[in-house]
Order: C-alpha cells, then structure tokens, then sequence
C-alpha cells in the first residue's frame, strides 16, 4: 500500500466555509476527511502500490476573498500541485471545482 | 439603574452588538475573512481611524463526510484573543462579538453542514445549501471611570456573553439570493458596570437579536476584484434601539491578503447622553493577513 497525503491551505476562510476533496482511483471516486494537524489541514488515502495516478476534485463552498491552495505529496515523495486559486467577492458563496489528475 | 446606564458605554456596545455577531455567524463575509485565518493559530491586524485591533486565533478543525446520510461536516473550535490598541468611545460594530475595543477572549463551536459533493456532476447543477450553526460565550474586561466624582479612578469591570448564530446558504442559484448567505442571531450579555455615582458594580442585561445579509456585488475593475457587501440589522431588546450598519469592502491582494473597505452604521434614538448625539458613523476598513 501506498499513501497519498493532501494538504489544504486556506486563506480568509471562516468557520461555515467548506472544502471537500474527493480522489478516483479504480474507477471509484473516495470522499476524504480533512483532518486539522499541526502543518495544516491534511487528508490521507491509501491505495493499491499498482496506482500510478489518480484523479482529483477539490469542492469549495467558498466565501468573498478566500484563497485555497491544495498540494498533494505522492507515494514518490514528491509535492504535486492540486489546485491554487482565489474566489472574489462576486463569485462570494458559490461552488467552484477543480479537477486535476495526479501522475508518479 | 438608570443612573448606571447613563454612566455606561452602552451606546457602543449595542452599536457595536448589532452588527457585530453576525460576522461570527459568518453572515458578513467580508469581515468574517479579516478575522479568520483559515487553519492554525494566526493574527489579524485591523486598523481604522476609529477603532484598531489585534486578533489572536487558534483553531481546531475536522470535516467528515458521512457516506451513509450524504452530508459532509465541518466543526471548529475557535479560541480568539482581542487586545485593542486603543479605548474608543465609538467603534463600528466590526469584531465577531462587538467587543472589539474591549480586551476579550472568546470561544466558538461552529459545525457546518453541506451535501458531500458529486465529482462527476457539473458544479452549475450541484445543490448544495450550507447551514452553519455557531455557539458563542465570550467574556470581556475594561477599564472604566469610577463614577462621575472628578478624580474618582478607573476600575477594572467584567462582562461575559452569550450566543446562538444560524447561517444559511440557499441553493437556488437562479436566483439573486441564491449567491447571498442569510444570517440570524441571538445574543444575552451580562456585564458589570460602575454606578454613575458610587462607582460600584450593577449588572445590566442586553438580549440583542439580529439578521444579515452578504454577497458579492460587481467586479472592481482597477483590483479584478469583486466588491463585497455585507448589511445587517438588529434590536436592542434592553434598550429599545434599532439599528444596521452596511460594509462594502474588496480585496486588493492575496498574498499578503489585503482588504480595503468603508463601514456604516446607523441606529434609532437612544436616551443614552453618551450616544444620543450619534446616530450614524462611518469608517474606512484596511484588513492586513498574513
């Protein structure tokens, strides 16, 4: 087994703000827990060595003025960028998705 | 007891209470995202020609989803430290319990719950109403004049408060208020303050309710930033004094974050010496993150 660790880095999010992420891998997709660790908010998964890539979608229910970056450290050990954006105060409340595929 | 409420920054209090819980209900974005870091312990400057602050925040933070009823939740527990720079004899309701210009320390429990989200749907389809409910107890400390005799001193008074806040989301995105955040709230104070003559403790009590709006308005075209807005209103229930204040703010920079943004506020007639003459306020908003 090999692990994937994501860690989610927010700016100006308030309490009521939400981050989900979700990873597919063999063809299902797995809602994480986003966990608050002393780095940061971090989710772990744990997948077949086989995998190679995995998809990824980030959910924000973001607020006016937040940013979010989400990076992903891969069983290779390197830190892969998941998504890194801001939301403006008239995108204020909506939902904004990336979908990103990881490769190691 | 009307002595004690003469002699009482009540005025700013209620002023301040009116608008200011709902930016811990996180009903006001704008002012909301000049207190709250994200995750981790933090500071917060705030600085306007009325009122400056220091926040210090710490923060414990989970979000489960829950396969079995669809729904992911987030808690958090919040532990906030305000330390004023100055003593204001009239603030804009701008800090999360309006205690803004008083030494407090607050405790919030926020738990937020939202429909864990389908990967494969398209975000303009999703549905996703976000209801966020806040438990809130602060408690404060100032130093206030010792009655009215001239060289009476300053005394040390306490106060604590507390809250129930309720955020919501809709989902209807077709509509105008489906990109607007509702907020309500209810909040009990006690405080001790000096009698105006003897300067000894008499407790008052405010329950004060509110509601609130917040979204976003057009794009700044100098920033390629939205404009924000965040308007609430509420009731003095102890006083009998209605008001609303309206913020407009943007962000002008990410990293640091950077807010820049004017604050309003406006409320009905008060007996109270040191407010009656103040019925409206305003102040510039500069919010620096880092």
């Amino acid at each position: 087994m090999e692990s994937l660790t994501f860690k989610v880095k927010t700016k100006s999010f308030g309490a009521d703000d939400l981050v989900q992420l979700a990873v597919r891998y063999d063809g299902a997709w797995h809602h994480l827990v986003l966990k608050d660790e002393q780095e940061g908010r971090i989710a772990r998964i744990d997948i077949s060595g086989e995998v190679r890539s995995v998809d990824v979608a980030v959910q924000v229910n973001g607020p006016a003025f937040g940013t979010v970056k989400v990076t992903c450290r891969v069983p290779s050990r390197s830190v892969l960028p998941v998504a890194d954006f801001t939301i403006a105060a008239n995108e204020a409340n909506i939902s904004k998705r990336v979908h990103w595929t990881l490769q190691w | 007891m009307v002595m004690a409420r003469h002699r009482s920054p009540a005025g700013r209090l209620a002023l301040a209470a009116l608008g200011g819980f709902a930016v811990s209900a996180g009903a006001v974005r704008a002012q909301d995202g000049a207190v709250d870091c994200g995750e981790g312990p933090c500071a917060v400057v705030e600085v306007a020609p009325s009122f400056s602050n220091i926040s210090l925040k710490a923060r414990r933070d989970v979000s489960t989803p829950d396969p079995r009823t669809g729904r992911t939740t987030r808690t958090v527990a919040d532990v906030v430290l305000m330390q004023p720079f100055k003593e204001t004899a009239y603030g804009p309701p701008v800090t999360a319990t309006g205690l803004g210009s008083i030494r407090s320390a607050q405790v919030r429990l926020t738990v937020t719950q939202a429909p864990t989200f389908d990967p494969d749907m398209p975000v303009e389809n999703t549905r996703d109403p976000v209801l966020s409910t806040q438990l809130l107890a602060a408690v404060s400390h100032r130093r206030m004049p010792l009655g009215e005799r001239p060289g009476g001193g300053r005394v040390d008074r306490f106060g604590y408060a507390l809250g129930l806040a309720v955020s919501y989301r809709p989902d209807d995105r077709n509509s105008v208020a489906g990109r607007m955040k509702w907020g309500a709230a209810v909040e009990y104070r006690r405080q001790s303050l000096p009698h105006a003559i003897d300067g000894s403790p008499v407790k008052v009590d405010n329950v004060i309710i509110r509601g609130s709006i917040s979204g976003g308005l057009v794009r700044v075209p100098l920033f390629q930033r939205g404009l924000g807005f965040d308007l609430s209103g509420g009731y003095d229930i102890e006083r009998k004094v209605p008001g609303a204040r309206l913020g407009l703010a943007t962000q002008i920079s990410s990293r640091p974050m950077i807010v820049l943004g004017i604050d309003g506020w406006v409320q009905g007639r008060d007996d109270d010496p040191r407010t009656r003459d103040k019925r409206w306020d305003w102040a510039p908003r500069l919010s620096l993150q880092f």
